[in-house]
């Protein structure tokens, strides 16, 4: 398994980015397409993990059909196909855009120019969208093997709900936590049909410069940003696998 | 005056179901440890669970030491009762060691308070020696007087106990009954402890409420 779809596939990248690489390292700006994954990546995933950590908690606490709703709600987006919900963020940007296209003027930025649509604000949202389940899952996977009792305990004890968060909820889901954020941004790293369709321009990220070389019909030159984000994915993993382990400890 | 008095209150899961609990009223006095006994889905730990506030009751009023903590217009959140509770599974927190532990309920006494606090408490139960162990670290039944401690740390009006020997076994549970008894009169404590065993309560109650179909 690990041969077919790991060790093969990587394989014959390395030796197709060894015909091009000369090549290819001196067209594109590597270190800048790896920081705009990472950073786009990071941002995106500290904003969904936030909002997983919340609305698992919330949805725990009321513990009822609407606290089931809220959960269901946040979780659809990863059923719904990237470019779909490309669209869908593209259409709500600009009517914003529209509205605010006073305030625009008032701050002297001219007419009415598309400000928040040509920003990252709009990727970043449509990822949150499209990945907040993956995190999601992890923190309510969490918060399940824990259960209510040491919330409870803790109430006991006199300490309110936001105590009861940070000194109880939060040490105790550490670990699932930790392996949301991983899923979560791993997925983002390679994710290419919203980073198409919604990157501000000149933005691109190591998956949208692998497509582009894919259909340009350089095939080969395309092994270079694949294995880059190869790399990312590994590194990342590698660091919060020890991350992880300090925590534990 | 009695310390704690409970007006035939009632209690339902759902909708649907019977009552749990239906139109049960009892009083307490302070310094009074009393036994519940009932068969288990008796609603014996729900009771516990009202009077903490961890469930809220269909109707019925609950008083401790005569402040309305719940009826019909009131609700006092769990933090604010002034109750404490040692769960069946003793819930230690894992990830904090003992004296964390039992330091936990004490975050609004000063740091001097606290650790004299913590000092008595651990002597009270026996524990000196074991406060920076975990809980994973402890026999059972070296737990259950860590979660006896952080219970009484807070020195709550009311302390609940819910089924506190069911996870010891048979030779401890004697020996720690003694020892239960002479820990709450120490502390005066006024006490509701749970249980299925009417030997629990013939050791250390003074006085036995039965609850369920046979009350």
């Amino acid at each position: 398994m690990l041969i077919v779809s790991f060790l093969i596939p990587v394989t014959q990248l390395f030796v197709w980015a060894g015909w091009t690489y000369n090549d290819v390292l001196l067209t594109a700006d590597f270190r800048q397409l790896t920081y705009n994954t990472v950073s786009v990546g990071l941002l995106a995933t500290a904003v969904i993990m936030l909002l997983a950590v919340i609305v698992g908690n919330v949805s725990r606490m009321m513990n009822n059909r609407v606290g089931y709703a809220i959960a269901k709600i946040t979780t659809t987006g990863y059923s719904v196909p990237g470019a779909i919900i490309a669209i869908g963020v593209l259409s709500l940007f600009i009517w914003l855009d529209e509205r605010l296209a006073p305030l625009y003027g008032w701050m002297g930025k001219g007419e009415a120019p598309l400000v928040l649509s040509m920003s990252l604000v709009m990727l970043v949202v449509a990822y949150v969208i499209r990945f907040t389940a993956t995190g999601y899952n992890s923190v309510e996977a969490g918060f399940e093997k824990i259960g209510m009792k040491y919330t409870e305990a803790s109430r006991m004890l006199g300490a309110g709900i936001t105590r009861t968060f940070f000194g109880v909820d939060l040490p105790l889901i550490k670990g699932s936590l930790l392996s949301g954020v991983i899923l979560t941004f791993v997925e983002i790293v390679k994710e290419l049909p919203l980073a198409m369709l919604l990157r501000p321009f000149n933005f691109d990220t190591l998956a949208t410069k692998a497509y582009q070389y894919g259909s340009d019909e350089r095939i080969f030159s395309a092994a270079v940003p694949s294995l880059f984000i190869i790399g990312v994915s590994t590194i990342s993993i590698i660091i919060f696998h020890h991350v992880g382990k300090r925590v534990m400890q | 005056m009695s310390f704690v008095a409970i007006h035939k209150l009632s209690f339902t899961y759902s909708r649907k179901q019977l009552s749990v609990i239906d139109q049960f009223s009892f009083s307490m006095s302070k310094g009074e440890i009393v036994g519940v006994v009932g068969e288990s889905g008796s609603g014996k730990s729900t009771l516990l669970r009202l009077i903490a506030g961890l469930e809220t009751p269909a109707e019925g009023k609950i008083d401790i030491s005569q402040r309305t903590v719940v009826d019909v217009r009131t609700f006092i959140p769990p933090e604010q009762r002034g109750v404490g509770m040692v769960f069946q599974d003793y819930a230690l927190f894992p990830h904090l060691t003992v004296a964390k532990n039992i330091e936990f309920g004490l975050h609004r006494f000063s740091k001097a308070d606290r650790q004299a606090r913590l000092k008595e408490m651990i002597e009270l139960v026996q524990l000196t020696g074991l406060e920076n162990r975990y809980p994973h670290e402890l026999s059972g039944g070296q737990q259950q007087r860590v979660a006896l401690a952080r219970a009484l740390a807070p020195k709550p009006a009311l302390l609940l106990m819910d089924e506190p020997f069911s996870n010891l076994d048979v030779d401890l549970k004697a020996a720690i009954r003694a020892e239960l008894r002479d820990i709450l009169k120490k502390a005066e404590m006024t006490c509701l402890l749970v249980t299925h065993d009417q030997q629990d309560v013939d050791a250390i109650c003074e006085r036995t409420v039965r609850i369920g179909q046979f009350a």
